[in-house]
């Protein structure tokens, strides 16, 4: 498919937040946005800003670049494509338009950070960059497990909704909290007490908890290594992808530093 | 930790901006208050999100708290306590004081109802100990993508860099009182940069000089990544990736600290 890339202005703003809220629905980690943070973006006049349209003039994909003017550095701090037009070279088209921009400016380096979108790795070595790890950790802590758990329900309900051919009482404990969810043919919903037995029960630790929600783990290698307990009155398969479904592998990405 | 001392924490108020951003300056670089000014208005943090210890009517360390929204999955977006500026002046390290503005910003965190919190900070840095001494995990490391069209130009930046940081650094500055030396670092492809320090100041030089005290050969990949402290001197030296033509151990050690602006023991 063809596209065209041309300069982000304010009318985009409303696209652009739908395009990032659908971009990164697909990861964990990830910061809400508003349309003011579009605006602070779009505003700053050292900040390039480019969207890619379709044929039909829809928004597929947008970059988000920054100057240090200081250093003369240009940084690419966003790239950002429509799942659906994945693997057609958008973002390609997008960082080749901005690299061209760096170029006319002069500038001394260009960065990128994976933790930024990990299509990174793809694109940036095969643009002669330098790849380096960075001495830098995004760390994370329960400050209420109990509350946290709480929060959580909506996802682990949404995930074993999911579940076909098994119904029954699901508790995930938490060192000493637990969440209880009940999942019957029509609905998944959480119960505050109960003293019916547990069909499947998964005890782990917060670390491993805060490790699973954040993808940077697998669940089966947690259960292998002892680092998660599984008791269930189901079969060893059911077992398995009832876990395998409550914890999928998930892409760790953000967006924003703090 | 060393003795403890006396000191109070309050939360940030009016006119703090020049005190906070010397110490910022002396921890993160150069900042100014105008900056850290927009940076908070910007970010939406507001005087009761940054905490500040103060002894004897100095304020010394400081610590902020930016709320976010974070994906959990499934469309889950939870609000998070994101630790930021976490930071002390050198001569009041190693007193417990982050530990504590830390504690009181999680505590204000959980009395605000939030289940989480999180930061991003250095692997190798003392703090990182103290977050996880106060329960934080490590989720991720990432990686970085560069690619250098100036260098000789960036080498300039970094050179002013140096002497803005030294003028916010007491550590560096002690550390680098009676150190009189001069660098040739020979870059492949990228020729070669030299610099010498000497009357309190770094001062880039246009061609090596004839006597100069510490002189290294490697590539610039290699060269970048030890600055990042992502690849040892030694192991570089050991893997053949650096050679070394020219330099005493303990002058070695002083530039190591300089390319990484790393000053505390």
């Amino acid at each position: 498919m063809e596209f065209k890339v041309r300069a982000a202005s304010r009318q985009d703003i409303e696209e652009m937040l739908q395009l990032y809220f659908s971009f990164t629905e697909h990861f964990v980690g990830s910061a809400a946005r508003t349309p003011k943070s579009f605006v602070r973006m779009l505003r700053k006049r050292d900040n390039i800003n480019y969207v890619a349209l379709d044929s039909q003039n829809r928004m597929v994909g947008y970059v988000h670049a920054t100057l240090e003017k200081r250093n003369h550095t240009g940084e690419f701090r966003e790239i950002v494509v429509d799942p659906k037009h994945d693997s057609e070279q958008v973002a390609s088209l997008l960082v080749e338009k901005v690299t061209a921009d760096f170029n006319k400016r002069k500038v001394a380096a260009i960065v990128a950070g994976s933790l930024r979108n990990p299509v990174y790795e793809r694109i940036f070595p095969k643009l002669g960059f330098i790849e380096s790890e960075s001495m830098g950790v995004f760390m994370y802590a329960i400050l209420n497990a109990q509350k946290l758990l709480s929060e959580l329900e909506p996802v682990f309900a949404n995930r074993l909704k999911g579940a076909e051919g098994w119904n029954g009482l699901a508790q995930i404990q938490c060192d000493e909290h637990s969440l209880f969810l009940e999942k019957t043919t029509e609905k998944v919903q959480q119960i505050v007490w109960t003293n019916q037995p547990v069909d499947f029960k998964v005890m782990l630790s917060g670390a491993i908890l805060v490790k699973l929600i954040f993808g940077v783990t697998d669940p089966l290698e947690c259960r292998k290594s002892g680092q998660l307990k599984v008791e269930a009155t189901v079969g060893e398969a059911r077992a398995v992808k009832l876990l395998e479904r409550l914890f999928p592998r998930s892409q760790f990405l953000i967006m924003d530093f703090w | 930790m060393e003795k403890s001392i006396v000191f109070t924490i309050r939360n940030y108020v009016k006119g703090d901006e020049a005190a906070l951003s010397r110490i910022f300056s002396e921890c993160f670089g150069p900042t100014t208050p105008r900056r850290l000014k927009e940076w908070y208005r910007s970010e939406g943090v507001r005087p009761e999100d940054v905490f500040v210890g103060v002894v004897d009517g100095k304020l010394v360390s400081c610590v902020e708290q930016v709320f976010k929204q974070l994906h959990h999955g499934e469309g889950v977006y939870l609000k998070n306590a994101g630790i930021s500026g976490v930071c002390t002046d050198s001569d009041y390290r190693c007193k417990g004081m982050v530990s504590n503005l830390m504690k009181r910003a999680l505590e204000k965190g959980r009395q605000n109802g939030l289940s989480n919190a999180s930061l991003y900070t250095g692997l190798n840095i003392p703090a990182h100990r103290i977050y996880e001494r106060l329960g934080f995990i490590d989720v991720m490391t990432w990686r970085t993508y560069m690619k250098y069209l100036d260098y000789p130009y960036l080498f300039g930046v970094w050179v002013r860099y140096l002497n803005r940081s030294l003028k916010d650094s007491k550590v560096a500055a002690r550390k680098l009182e009676d150190w009189k030396k001069s660098v040739a670092i020979q870059l492949k492809g990228v020729g070669t940069l030299s610099f010498r320090f000497r009357k309190n100041r770094f001062e880039r030089l246009a061609k090596p000089p004839k006597r100069v005290d510490i002189q290294f050969s490697t590539d610039l990949e290699t060269y970048v990544k030890i600055r990042r402290n992502v690849i040892q001197w030694e192991d570089a030296v050991t893997s053949g990736k650096l050679k070394v033509a020219k330099g005493e151990l303990s002058d070695i050690e002083v530039f190591k600290r300089i390319l990484h602006w790393r000053w505390d023991e």
